[in-house]
């Protein structure tokens, strides 16, 4: 498995795509310190600000950029049979290619917070970080990315063009304005629970986060379906 | 019993109700360099996907180092080098760095990778990235890919495509030295006879996805006797006159198959007997290439 992921990890170092980690965060911070906030929740505010755009929008795009990318150097110039030829499993392989995404995803949710907290130092607030609600937060909607990053890679293995993929999820991530403001819909939509994992944990009941069991039951069950299946699609693909 | 480095048995592929390979049965033994030559589209590139486990058979059996493919592929990939088709690379990457991506899942020491650059002779290209490189360049970067685990068969499909003249010959004498020098067994598919005459030991001539041939090299040549040819003034009459079934009739001259002196003479008498008209008797020797077209044609004269 390691020596897999270390493969992998050397045909991305050198790809310019860890630079789009640092992009949404940054149009975040841009919003974030264009608004005017009052009062005494000045980062929670803050946080919800910066949150709109970057889980509505960028967060769904990113998991689907990553998913193709770490499929493009593969169908592009015969990777898939010169990778599959050696003595790899094929379930390592594209277990490795889904570690890379978890950890690009991961990459950008640190920058994320990071850019948070310095958006916050320029304005000069005052009051205490809430940082189990930020981590949570952050965390939360990482986490909720993962069943589409798994589904766009599915996506990514069967279509060899960059370009498919990607127009599948900008056109499934568009409506999600809307349907982000559905209570009955949202939750069953992959695009839109990034969003709802960003914000379902603002409440809080006796000072414990209440974490929204529809949501986190449907990315849980929705995760393992497409991940399995992506898994069992690329099992028998042939090259 | 003879060790078989790579045998098939029954090996079909269906795409789309047609058979693309059909009912393949090689024999490729240890040490040999076997010769794989066919036309273009006639199999050659999808049974070796099919012998390196990316493509499924469709039905048959693959066994390699005494082994069957499809429970020990692991085990069998591990000694087994291959380049397909057009040469494989991550454009973005460096030479060097490609094959520091294969070395880490190879799990071979570093200095394994300068020694397959030296090869090739690519390790003053090392630095430079594989999108720059010509197509023959990155052909050599696809062998010396192959060739980085020390594998014990090596697997290569149409691998001087895109070579001048001397990367050809290049080429040709490294895969010629490695069964002496390494024990290697070498598969290697072209569709040009001349190229695998120089090269192979063993043949197996493959169209429309079957086997047509698979001999020795030697053996093919055997095969390429010559014929006598009688220039007469009525060809379609001296054909029944002569009478065997061999006789053909082509462009206005009567063939018949080699025949020892005395029996040209016998035949020529007979001829002359019946008050035909001979100008010309000659003999012919069929090429290589020709026996190669006339069993890719699929006509029985084999």
């Amino acid at each position: 498995m390691l020596r897999m992921f270390h493969a992998e990890l050397l045909k991305m170092q050198k790809s310019s795509i860890w630079s789009l980690t640092l992009v949404s965060p940054l149009l975040a911070s841009l919003i974030g310190l264009g608004i005017g906030i009052e009062g005494p929740v000045q980062w929670e505010q803050l946080m919800a600000n910066m949150n709109i755009t970057h889980t509505v929008l960028f967060l769904p795009l990113l998991a689907g950029i990553f998913s193709s990318c770490t499929c493009r150097f593969e169908h592009v110039d015969g990777g898939w049979k010169q990778l599959l030829a050696q003595p790899v499993s094929r379930g390592l392989v594209y277990t490795s290619k889904f570690l890379i995404v978890t950890l690009l995803l991961m990459l950008t949710q640190l920058l994320f917070l990071a850019v948070l907290m310095i958006t916050g130092w320029i304005k000069g607030f005052s009051g205490d970080i809430p940082w189990e609600l930020f981590l949570l937060s952050v965390g939360g909607s990482m986490f909720a990315s993962l069943p589409l990053a798994a589904l766009q890679l599915f996506a990514s293995t069967i279509w060899s063009s960059f370009a498919a993929p990607m127009a599948l999820n900008v056109i499934f991530t568009l409506p999600n304005i809307l349907i982000v403001n559905s209570e009955k819909f949202a939750p069953y939509y992959p695009w839109a629970q990034p969003f709802l994992a960003a914000f379902s944990l603002t409440d809080k009941v006796g000072g414990l986060p209440i974490f929204d069991a529809t949501l986190y039951g449907v990315v849980v069950s929705s995760f393992f379906l497409f991940f399995v299946s992506g898994l069992a699609y690329f099992q028998r693909k042939e090259v | 019993m003879e060790k078989f480095m790579i045998q098939t048995k029954g090996l079909t592929k269906t795409f789309k109700k047609k058979k693309v390979v059909e009912n393949l049965d090689l024999q490729i033994k240890e040490g040999e360099i076997y010769g794989f030559l066919g036309p273009n589209g006639a199999g050659k590139s999808t049974t070796i996907r099919m012998l390196l486990g990316l493509a499924r058979p469709s039905s048959g059996t693959i066994e390699m180092f005494g082994k069957n493919l499809q429970d020990n592929k692991s085990f069998i990939l591990k000694k087994t080098g291959s380049l397909v088709e057009s040469p494989s690379y991550y454009g973005h990457l460096t030479a060097y760095e490609n094959l520091e991506v294969l070395r880490r899942l190879l799990e071979i020491p570093k200095s394994r990778i300068d020694e397959v650059l030296s090869i090739v002779r690519l390790n003053r290209e090392a630095k430079r990235p594989v999108k720059g490189f010509s197509l023959g360049m990155k052909q050599r970067l696809g062998i010396a890919a192959a060739m980085l685990g020390n594998p014990e068969l090596l697997i290569l499909d149409e691998p001087t495509n895109g070579l001048d003249p001397s990367g050809i010959h290049e080429i040709r004498e490294l895969i010629r030295s490695l069964p002496k020098e390494h024990g290697t067994t070498v598969l290697v598919s072209s569709h040009l006879l001349s190229e695998i005459d120089l090269m192979a030991t063993q043949l197996g001539i493959i169209a429309k996805g079957q086997l047509v041939f698979q001999n020795s090299i030697e053996e093919i040549r055997k095969k390429s006797m010559s014929r006598i040819g009688f220039h007469v003034n009525n060809p379609v009459e001296v054909k029944t006159l002569i009478n065997s079934s061999h006789a053909v009739n082509e462009e206005g001259i009567v063939y018949v198959d080699y025949l020892a002196d005395a029996k040209v003479a016998a035949m020529i008498d007979v001829i002359v007997s019946h008050k035909y008209e001979i100008y010309r008797v000659q003999e012919e020797k069929k090429s290589l290439e020709e026996i190669f077209l006339t069993i890719t044609n699929g006509e029985a004269s084999l």
